[in-house]
């Protein structure tokens, strides 16, 4: 009895903890409006390299709940669906190496698609006019549409709209809002912790039951 | 569609499947998939969605810890249990892809 009320225990601090760990973790910047649908992809830099230090993968715009953001990320807006990036590789989409010398489209939307890490030339994240250019030169592709550096700070003051167009030419309207305190569930999405837990108090629960069924 | 979504329609198609090839009590069936769902389904989706884990890997890994869950909840033969644990996970992650295709 006494074991099983410290498995108990142990395992309800692991729950809390990692629930804990995602409130702490969990950004307050969300998507509040959208009025269309399409993906975003998240780079995020903090090292002086040129490698994206880590993706953040993609996002369905109309999954809101899922969208939360960091700073110093580039977001990509994009046309598309999860048939084009692969449904079972978000984070195998990346920007494509910065070389103005691949003429060749469709390699190069491949390594758009498979490239990991991409190369990121330094004034991309450094120079505003170079991230309009990096925009530029993906729109030669069907699935990058707008590039943009948000900044943390521009949320603090006002929602910030973002308005990209799809291929088609519909103008999608993002908006966006510091939320002001964390929220539970945007770090489900970057940590896990949630599944954790869920994971854990399904286990703790499973075990229970199966330690009920023993009993004579 | 949430995340919950996913979860609820992997326990929708897995526990009948469970229910037919293990003949155990229904509520019982229900209730140990609901569980074992939610032990396996969580974890496997986030390393899949999140951490850019190739699906077909991660399933394999969940049917095989469906199967000791299965053993254990069930009482069965091993055997019997991996039979229906790869049958339900096959199932679902069909399942799962057709939907995702048609939806986006």
């Amino acid at each position: 009895m006494r074991s099983q009320i410290f498995i108990l225990l142990l395992a309800l601090s692991a729950v809390l903890g990692s629930t804990w760990q995602t409130i702490s973790l969990a950004n307050p910047i969300s998507l509040i409006e959208s009025n269309g649908h399409g993906m975003v992809g998240f780079v995020h830099f903090d090292n002086a390299d040129d490698y994206p230090d880590y993706a953040l993968g993609w996002r369905d715009v109309r999954e809101k709940r899922y969208l939360t953001f960091l700073p110093n990320t580039y977001y990509l807006f994009a046309r598309g669906n999860y048939s084009t990036g692969g449904v079972l590789t978000p984070f195998a989409v990346h920007i494509p190496p910065f070389d103005s010398a691949s003429n060749d489209r469709e390699t190069a939307r491949q390594q758009f698609l498979w490239s990991k890490p991409p190369i990121i030339p330094s004034e991309f994240r450094t120079a505003p006019l170079a991230v309009r250019n990096i925009g530029q030169y993906c729109e030669g592709f069907d699935d990058i549409v707008h590039i943009v550096k948000l900044d943390s700070a521009e949320f603090l003051v006002k929602p910030v709209k973002v308005v990209y167009h799809t291929h088609s030419g519909r103008a999608v309207e993002l908006l966006y809002r510091n939320s002001r305190r964390p929220q539970l569930y945007p770090g489900f999405a970057e940590n896990g912790g949630l599944h954790l837990s869920l994971s854990i108090a399904s286990l703790l629960i499973f075990a229970f039951a199966i330690q009920r069924n023993k009993r004579p | 569609v949430t995340y919950f979504f996913w979860l609820a329609l992997s326990i929708v198609i897995e526990a009948p499947i469970l229910w037919m090839g293990l003949r155990q009590p229904l509520l019982r069936t229900l209730l140990y998939a609901v569980l074992i769902n939610g032990i396996t389904h969580p974890m496997a989706w986030w390393f899949v969605e999140f951490r850019g884990a190739n699906l077909w890997p991660v399933e394999v890994i969940v049917a095989v810890v469906e199967t000791v869950l299965i053993w254990l909840a069930f009482k069965v033969t091993v055997r019997r249990a991996l039979v229906w644990s790869v049958a339900a996970n096959v199932t679902s992650a069909g399942a799962g892809l057709l939907v995702s295709i048609f939806h986006y």
